[in-house]
């Protein structure tokens, strides 16, 4: 479903800018496009295959530079409402990933490449290594969060896991933005020390 | 991007248990998305403005559909922006548009010397019409005979239904990437005019 359907008010918004809209947008589509970015995908007709980034800064600004893009002025303004959103914000995504691809010299296509909506239902399989150091990392990361008391495993749940600002945790767990800041510190710190002394040097 | 202690990001998508951007990380980005993109928080009386425009608007476009067919549309300008209007043939003769016709487009350049059209297809299929085949280009409209219709056309071969054409009206012609960067990514684009057009292929 695109995020715009059934709310046209959102799509005047989206068209004038409006933060509250252009953050709605965001948050409904952010994950999508780091997971494209992040693991890749193909063009299954051309047989072409464009690798994901592994990089997380590099993956942080390519999501950057997809949402400032298709957040520009000029595009929202020629966004024309009736098209799906989705398809047209990934493939955005698949033509900075390409461009990045070539200037890198990863990629070296032959011809003309035009990203197809249906590509991002195609993504690359993480590599073995990758998703075994993954799930390892993860376990530990739950061992840790059982070592918690109750009020910070919700606090995880709450800022972490359902991924609320750090005003709206204060909010439900009746407490300031200042301590919620601390908690947040202490808990990484907790996870870090955790991850070093089960022989993890740099999580 | 700001400065991030990378670590606090990979001990964030651990907590939140996804590989990809830990909520740290998408409020860092949503903040530099914002300040690059959003436009100022619009003040009281302009928000009065704004429903008083969508209304006048609103006018003018009934107004330009009454005296126009459908399927032709003008660009941002008004009368100085370049036009097309797209018409389909069936062995030689203006027919409905559906599947097998020939999509032709009659163009008023105003000043453009190159033209382009893609179109997106209801499955979502992107589709080269101008250029298309080999063409390396957009088409050059130094020889557009005087009615202004376009020496290629397009045999309609794809599903039937509701097509998006994008037609690209520029100073000179355009390769195919230079093209879908420019519908990508139009804030790039400079010394274009782009024009949105519906088509229904039956």
């Amino acid at each position: 479903m695109t995020v715009f359907e059934g709310n046209r008010p959102l799509l005047d918004a989206f068209r004038r800018g409006e933060r509250q809209a252009l953050t709605t947008i965001y948050s409904h589509s952010v994950k999508e496009v780091a997971a494209l970015v992040r693991l890749g995908f193909t063009l299954s007709e051309r047989r072409v295959t464009v690798p994901g980034v592994a990089d997380p800064q590099r993956q942080r600004d390519l999501v950057q530079e997809v949402f400032v893009r298709a957040f520009a002025e000029r595009a929202r303004l020629a966004f024309d409402g009736v098209s799906p959103f989705r398809p047209w914000l990934l493939r955005i995504a698949k033509n900075l990933m390409i461009d990045e691809g070539r200037r890198s010299g990863r990629l070296v296509l032959e011809g003309d490449i035009l990203p197809r909506a249906e590509d991002a239902h195609e993504p690359l399989p993480v590599s073995p290594e990758e998703e075994l150091e993954w799930k390892s990392l993860r376990e530990e990361t739950r061992s840790y969060c059982a070592t918690l008391d109750e009020r910070a495993r919700r606090f995880v749940t709450l800022r972490f896991e359902e991924e609320r600002s750090q005003a709206e945790v204060a909010e439900l767990m009746n407490t300031t933005r200042r301590q919620v800041r601390t908690l947040e510190d202490t808990i990484r710190d907790g996870l870090r020390n955790h991850l070093k002394s089960k022989g993890y040097p740099h999580p | 991007m700001t400065n991030r202690d990378p670590s606090d990001d990979r001990l964030d998508r651990l907590l939140g248990g996804s590989p990809d951007l830990g909520v740290s990380e998408q409020e860092a980005i949503l903040d530099e998305v914002l300040a690059k993109t959003a436009g100022a928080p619009a003040r009281r009386w302009v928000r009065w403005l704004v429903p008083l425009a969508a209304v006048t608007a609103a006018l003018l476009v009934v107004l330009l559909v009454r005296s126009r067919s459908p399927e032709e549309w003008t660009a941002r300008g008004g009368s100085l922006a370049p036009s097309v209007e797209l018409s389909c043939l069936v062995e030689g003769r203006a027919a409905p548009c559906e599947r097998g016709a020939k999509l032709v487009f009659t163009l008023t350049p105003r000043g453009a010397s190159a033209f382009a059209a893609i179109a997106e297809a209801p499955d979502g299929e992107t589709i080269w019409l101008v250029p298309g085949g080999r063409d390396a280009t957009s088409a050059e409209l130094s020889s557009l005979s005087a009615g202004g219709v376009l020496d290629r056309a397009a045999v309609l071969d794809g599903p039937r239904g509701h097509y998006t054409v994008h037609a690209v009206f520029s100073k000179r012609p355009l390769t195919r990437d230079e093209l879908r960067a420019a519908l990508l990514d139009p804030s790039s684009a400079t010394d274009l005019q782009v024009v949105h057009l519906p088509l229904e292929v039956r």
